[in-house]
């Protein structure tokens, strides 16, 4: 029996090396693989680039303020007027704005996510609404956007199954039409352990590809695993994983006994199901139970807000410096609208109320987005194609729950910065070197988006344990022999 | 006798379960698609017409203010919908639906419903245009995979030759029944879609050869995929293998070719970066007119031409208040600093396009989704056109509101328009590109459909006028 097992691996092995199909398919695994590495690395060294060189322009930016401080402190420059000073926070208005960014994954890599949608960078300034603009929008034609990147999520995801169905749909019935089954039924094996076996065999071999091909992928562009281990680790068990899913789907296909069409036909509209069918139906019944509103709402209601606190701008300014005393000042300058400090305190302030009156429709509106984002993520269980990806982007640092913390964490950034500059801007206050130098700098908080790895691993297994006692039941009742 | 193989094929189809269950998935789905598509279109439609109302009010409704002000704090318009959405929603999702209009800029789109939306959003929805471009040739695939190697393997295609059948006559009764099957469905599609379409509450009329556009570029596109069915069934020696390449190709067409394009584009012709696109814009703008300066170069020089045209020798000598000229004169160049930079934009665009159509060349569903894409207003090219148009609103917004400074404000100390000036504004009214334009714009995809399908249709003819078998 040990005999004709061994036997059968190095058969079966000989014959996936001879097989010109499945040696090209697995060249054509890697050439895709290998593209989509190299585009994702592009693509991606492009924003990362953009980030660095938006934090170096306000690093030099705020250099060329402190240096202008610390002249006019030593008497070298003189300046006109007082708005003009260096220390005076309308520079801080203007010229020296914040930086937030979303850091990248050390495998950030293997998926762009949303990162085709989303900038990685948000400029803070001391005046935005931001419903209007939630993020940087950075140049990008729709039309990648809408095609998509070719990433190594694109390829696990869709591809991989494919290929997967491609080369253990026939393992039964090519025999049974080449009329090679009796001869097989002959041997001391029984039927099912041989097509167990040999899928088994392919199972390995492609895993084997896939972790070979990622590894040394990935280490040529630059990506550590020796540092990455436990990120490394967790993609690869949420790859096999999915690779044993499409394996014992085939498996159950194999031991229905259908032809060779019939098996690939069934396989392929399973994966047309999984792929498409499920996926476009879970986002349709999400928007039909969780609707949202149009933004242009939102934004409606921002410039309702704007004009109605215009009319009373009066009484707003004065509840205004009632609730923020600290901001108040009897300095004339702060109210005197013909130079460029009391014209800006009071347009600035009118912006803050107006985006403090609208705030609750905008925190109600980002609250239905996440109620929604939320449902469909529950419902990701139907179908492990939308685990995988969800899964693999989440790993990457580029899912939509990361780049929307970001946002959040952004957003609560920029309101404490305008509160800091605010106080010192509203009040004439000259901004020292030092108080430029200790600006606080964002620190995006990656614990605030909890791991779903292991809800993910939990599915996936859900999944293989269902088929598997889908297999044992095929087995007793059509191979009781 | 190519009626009598056009008859046999289509009572076989006819009498095979398993093609009447996936005949009538498919309908479900195309009817479920139309229906979704109808009632989207029908609730993006009311809330635009919504929000371009509050839009208007909203800015109507200002308060007395320096109309300079009211300039900078701007308005908005908002993208219109053409009713063939409700075919194609092309790249909607992952453009901006409303332009704000301020002083001195130029706002690109914004609002992008892909923001809103979570990553499952990227598997795609169940639009009509989805079922045409992905499970159409799927079910064509299905319904002709074995044409040709059911004969082979139960080797009744000895049977049909003896009969006096040539191969070419094989391959053309099997091709027409195959293509009268994807036509019947398409057309039943294109009903529903119709009767769909006349009970929707729209402002444009849709001419009828924007339907017939549609139709005959997806006709081309299953064309090609009717005649490479029956190409590979032919050449195959197994139903198996012959499925097997058939998906490969459905893979590489709809799934593949299409990323690469889109890498390929975007790595030979990249778009700037956002910050370099702005630096160029104030590089320009630098020694330009500004409204707000009032010492540089071109200021001075705008200075005497209006000096002289007034015959005055001094600001103060003028009638009009001349800050509000200058604005409006600023406003006017900095606006055509920002076309030539949007322009240059566009002109990379056009050189993308032409990467998608060279690689249009290798699947057939790229320029069919690019005319569906033009012809439902759901593309690229509208996208600008919306943008360019938007861009020459703001200029007469703008030069309107100045122009009421330059009239009204002289001698004036913070002079505040009355809140009349806001409705006396004209409201923005969109032109819809004219269709044989966008028919001229897309010749070349209909070109490369039309190759497609002469192409695959001679190619299997030629390939088929001898079949193998056992």
């Amino acid at each position: 029996m040990k005999g004709i097992t061994l036997q059968l691996i190095k058969l079966e092995l000989l014959q996936l090396i001879r097989d010109k199909g499945f040696v090209g398919l697995m060249l054509l695994l890697f050439v895709l693989m290998l593209l989509a590495v190299f585009n994702t690395y592009q693509y991606q060294d492009s924003k990362k680039e953009e980030v660095i060189r938006q934090q170096e322009i306000v690093q030099q930016a705020d250099v060329r303020l402190i240096a202008q401080i610390d002249s006019l402190n030593q008497g070298l420059a003189s300046y006109e007027n007082s708005y003009t000073l260096p220390t005076n926070g309308v520079r801080l208005t203007y010229n020296n704005h914040r930086i937030t960014w979303l850091p990248f994954e050390p495998l950030s890599i293997i998926a762009n996510g949303q990162g085709d949608i989303y900038s990685n960078y948000k400029k803070i300034v001391l005046y935005f609404n931001d419903s209007y603009e939630m993020t940087t929008q950075e140049l990008i034609s729709p039309l990648e956007q809408l095609f998509g990147q070719l990433d190594l999520s694109f390829i696990w995801v869709y591809i991989l199954p494919l290929i997967i169905i491609l080369v253990s749909f026939n393992i039964l019935s090519q025999e049974k039409e080449a009329g090679r089954l009796s001869l097989i039924a002959s041997q001391p094996l029984k039927l099912t352990h041989w097509i167990l076996g040999r899928l088994t065999i392919r199972f390995l071999v492609i895993n084997s590809c896939i972790l070979f091909f990622t590894a040394v992928l990935l280490s040529a562009f630059q990506v550590s695993l020796y540092r990455n281990v436990e990120a490394f680790a967790q993609l690869m068990v949420i790859l096999i994983l999915y690779s044993t899913f499409w394996f014992l789907l085939s498996f159950i296909i194999n031991l229905l006994g259908y032809s060779s069409g019939k098996s690939l036909i069934l396989l392929t509209n399973i994966w047309v199901l999984f792929m498409f069918l499920i996926p476009t139906a879970i986002n349709q019944i999400g928007e039909e139970i969780n609707p949202v509103s149009s933004r242009l709402e939102v934004i409606n209601h921002h410039q309702a807000v704007y004009n109605e606190m215009e009319n009373k701008l009066k009484e707003e300014l004065i509840r205004l410096f009632e609730t923020h005393r600290e901001w108040s000042s009897d300095d004339p300058v702060t109210k005197d609208m013909s130079n460029s400090t009391g014209w800006n305190i009071n347009y600035l302030a009118k912006q803050y109320i107006a985006q403090i009156k609208h705030q609750p429709v905008t925190e109600a509106y980002e609250q239905q987005i996440d109620a929604r984002n939320e449902w469909l993520r529950q419902f990701k269980i139907l179908s492990p194609a939308m685990i995988m990806q969800e899964s693999l982007a989440d790993i990457a640092g580029t899912s939509t729950r990361y780049y929307r913390s970001f946002l959040k964490q952004a957003i609560e950034y920029a309101q404490e910065y305008r509160w800091y500059v605010f106080k010192g801007l509203f009040t004439n206050h000259s901004f020292t070197s030092d108080e430029i130098r200790s600006l606080s700098v964002f620190n995006f908080e990656k614990e605030r988006v909890a791991s779903s790895f292991f809800l993910d691993i939990g599915t996936l297994l859900i999944y293989l344990f269902i088929l598997i006692v889908g297999c044992l039941i095929l087995i007793n009742k059509n191979f009781d022999y | 006798m190519i009626t009598r193989i056009l008859q046999h094929e289509l009572k076989r189809s006819l009498r095979d379960g398993r093609t009447n269950i996936l005949f009538i998935g498919v309908v479900m789905l195309s009817i479920t698609s139309i229906i979704l598509s109808f009632r989207d279109y029908q609730l993006i439609h009311e809330q635009y017409l919504e929000n371009v109302h509050q839009v208007r009010v909203n800015w109507e409704s200002q308060a007395e203010k320096d109309p300079h002000d009211a300039a900078h704090d701007g308005t908005y318009v908002i993208k219109p919908i053409y009713p063939l959405v409700i075919f194609d929603k092309g790249i909607q999702a992952y453009t901006g639906q409303v332009v704000h209009l301020g002083a001195h800029k130029r706002n690109q789109s914004t609002i992008n419903e892909s923001k809103d939306r979570s990553g499952m959003f990227r598997f795609g929805e169940l639009t009509p245009n989805f079922v045409l471009v992905y499970i159409f040739p799927l079910l064509l695939i299905f319904l002709g995979y074995n044409v040709f190697t059911e004969e082979k393997e139960r080797q009744t295609i000895r049977l049909l030759l003896v009969q006096g059948a040539t191969f070419r006559q094989l391959s053309l009764g099997k091709w027409l029944a195959l293509f009268v099957q994807m036509f019947l469905l398409f057309l039943s599609f294109m009903i529903v879609a119709l009767i769909s379409f006349s009970f929707l509450e729209k402002e444009v009329q849709v001419h009828w050869s924007e339907w017939a556009g549609l139709a005959l570029t997806y006709l081309l596109y299953f064309t090609s995929f009717t005649s490479l069915i029956v190409l590979v069934s032919g050449k195959a020696k197994h139903s198996g293998s012959s499925l097997t390449i058939l998906l490969s190709i459905w893979i590489v067409v709809t799934l593949i070719v299409p990323k690469v394009s889109t890498n390929l584009s975007g790595t030979l012709y990249p778009f700037p970066t956002l910050q370099t696109f702005k630096d160029n814009i104030i590089e320009d703008q630098t020694n330009g007119l500004n409204g707000h300066n009032f010492w540089n170069e071109a200021a001075q020089d705008f200075q005497k031409e209006v000096l002289e045209a007034y015959g005055v020798s001094s600001i103060e000598e003028l009638p009009i208040e001349y800050s509000g000229l200058l604005l409006a004169e600023g406003e006017k160049y900095e606006s055509e600093v920002y076309t030539k930079h949007f322009d240059l934009l566009q002109d990379q665009y056009k050189k993308q396009q032409l990467v998608y159509r060279i690689c249009g060349v290798f699947s057939p569903m790229l320029p069919t989704r690019f005319v569906s894409m033009a012809l439902t207003r759901t593309d690229y090219g509208f996208l600008w056109h919306f943008e360019d148009e938007a861009e020459r609103y703001r200029v007469t917004f703008n030069t309107a509101l100045n122009m009421n400074i330059a009239e009204k404000a002289k001698g004036i100390d913070h002079y505040k328009a009355e809140a009349s000036l806001w409705s006396s504004i004209p409201k923005f009214q969109y032109q819809w590109q004219a269709v044989k334009e966008l028919f001229l714009n897309h010749l070349a995809e209909y070109l490369i459909s039309i190759g497609w399908a002469v192409f695959s249709f001679l190619l299997m003819l030629f390939v088929n006028r001898t079949i193998k078998f056992v």
